[in-house]
């Protein structure tokens, strides 16, 4: 990535990091004002008129800044990604975020996005990688594999490191293409290119798992640049 | 019956905080406010606090800043962090210069109470 590009990602990252803290101070107005409703309402001597309807539609708003509130942090961490060019991460924690800022472009095909919890000692995988470019490859991944999914398919994403080595695969639950199909149909969509250009970019490689009806991406555990050179 | 508790509140939102002061009217407590980092400096000189319930980002002397110098100048004021911006760097730093607790929005108001209360025990435990 050139410098001029990393600068303007972080600039981006900036700005948006700016606004998800004002909108949290939005929702937490919102949030005690709503609560101030049900205090008073509480307090009330007297069952007001439309008691219930204002109980329900104060416990709406509670739930929705709630709602907010986690989508906002999770807005907020993938703002601050491009803080750093290369950092050291959880590999478990990544890829939740990037799972779960998928999820809409997932519902919207009327498909679920799941990972497979790894067994404890692997939820603590660590690696150093450029941050930007590795949920970039995983969101990518996922547009590929959505955009030849059906309704009602379910991916499941597993983690593993071996070695060096990160694997996260991206497996299908349900009819999918398989062999030929697979092959043939993911290379045709619009995303596998740059896919393919950000998995060479981050050191590492691509490939298509006919048999799980996946797409296997491998990352080295620490980024090409951070390797000293022998 | 429960002892009159010393609370003062440090937000730059307006709203948010004026609303918090009414809440916690409503459970008994009674607190006053600043809007900013010097205000909040002011106050704790002129009235010294039980316990404060501080923001980190604020205009001008932010809530960190806040925190370094009220627990060097005024020990015995007993901060919580409520704050929007949970880094675990903020966090650590937060406590490592004396918070009493660390806090992040929304937070559920009775559980606020509860801080208050928890973090005024501790001030009178310690004899202060």
């Amino acid at each position: 990535m050139t410098q001029f590009k990393q600068t303007e990602i972080a600039f981006f990252g900036r700005i948006t990091a700016g606004v998800t803290h004002e909108l949290k101070n939005v929702l937490a107005i919102v949030n005690e004002s709503s609560g101030l409703m049900q205090d008073l309402m509480a307090l009330s001597k007297e069952t007001p008129a439309y008691h219930d309807r204002f109980q329900k539609a104060l416990t709406s708003i509670k739930g929705q800044v709630q709602r907010g509130h986690n989508l906002i942090a999770k807005l907020n961490q993938f703002a601050h990604a491009p803080d750093t060019t290369v950092r050291t991460v959880e590999l478990f924690e990544t890829v939740g975020l990037v799972v779960a800022l998928s999820q809409r472009f997932a519902a919207l095909k009327n498909v679920t996005l799941n990972i497979v919890s790894p067994l404890p000692s692997e939820q603590a995988v660590q690696a150093t990688l450029n941050l930007v470019q590795f949920q970039m490859a995983l969101f990518t991944a996922i547009e590929c594999w959505l955009s030849m999914a059906a309704p009602g398919n379910e991916l499941n994403i597993y983690l593993s490191k071996k070695e060096n080595t990160c694997a996260i695969l991206l497996a299908c639950e349900g009819a999918f293409p398989a062999g030929n199909d697979l092959t043939s149909g993911l290379a045709a969509t619009e995303k596998w290119p740059l896919l393919q250009d950000i998995a060479t970019t981050l050191g590492g490689t691509l490939e298509i798992d006919a048999q799980k009806s996946g797409i296997l991406l491998m990352v080295p555990a620490k980024h090409p640049m951070n390797v000293p050179a022998e | 019956m429960m002892a009159k508790i010393n609370i003062l509140l440090v937000d730059d939102e307006a709203e948010y905080i004026t609303t918090l002061v009414e809440r916690l009217q409503l459970r008994n407590l009674h607190s006053q406010y600043a809007l900013d980092g010097l205000q909040a400096l002011q106050m704790v000189a002129a009235f010294t606090p039980d316990v404060m319930v501080l923001d980190l980002k604020m205009p001008g002397i932010d809530g960190m800043e806040v925190l370094r110098r009220v627990k060097k100048e005024y020990p015995r004021v007993e901060v919580i962090i409520l704050t929007g911006h949970g880094a675990q760097k903020d966090e650590d730093e937060a406590r490592r210069l004396g918070a009493f607790e660390y806090l992040k929005k929304p937070v559920d108001i009775d559980e606020l109470t509860q801080h208050i209360q928890k973090a005024y025990q501790y001030k009178i435990s310690m004899g202060y």
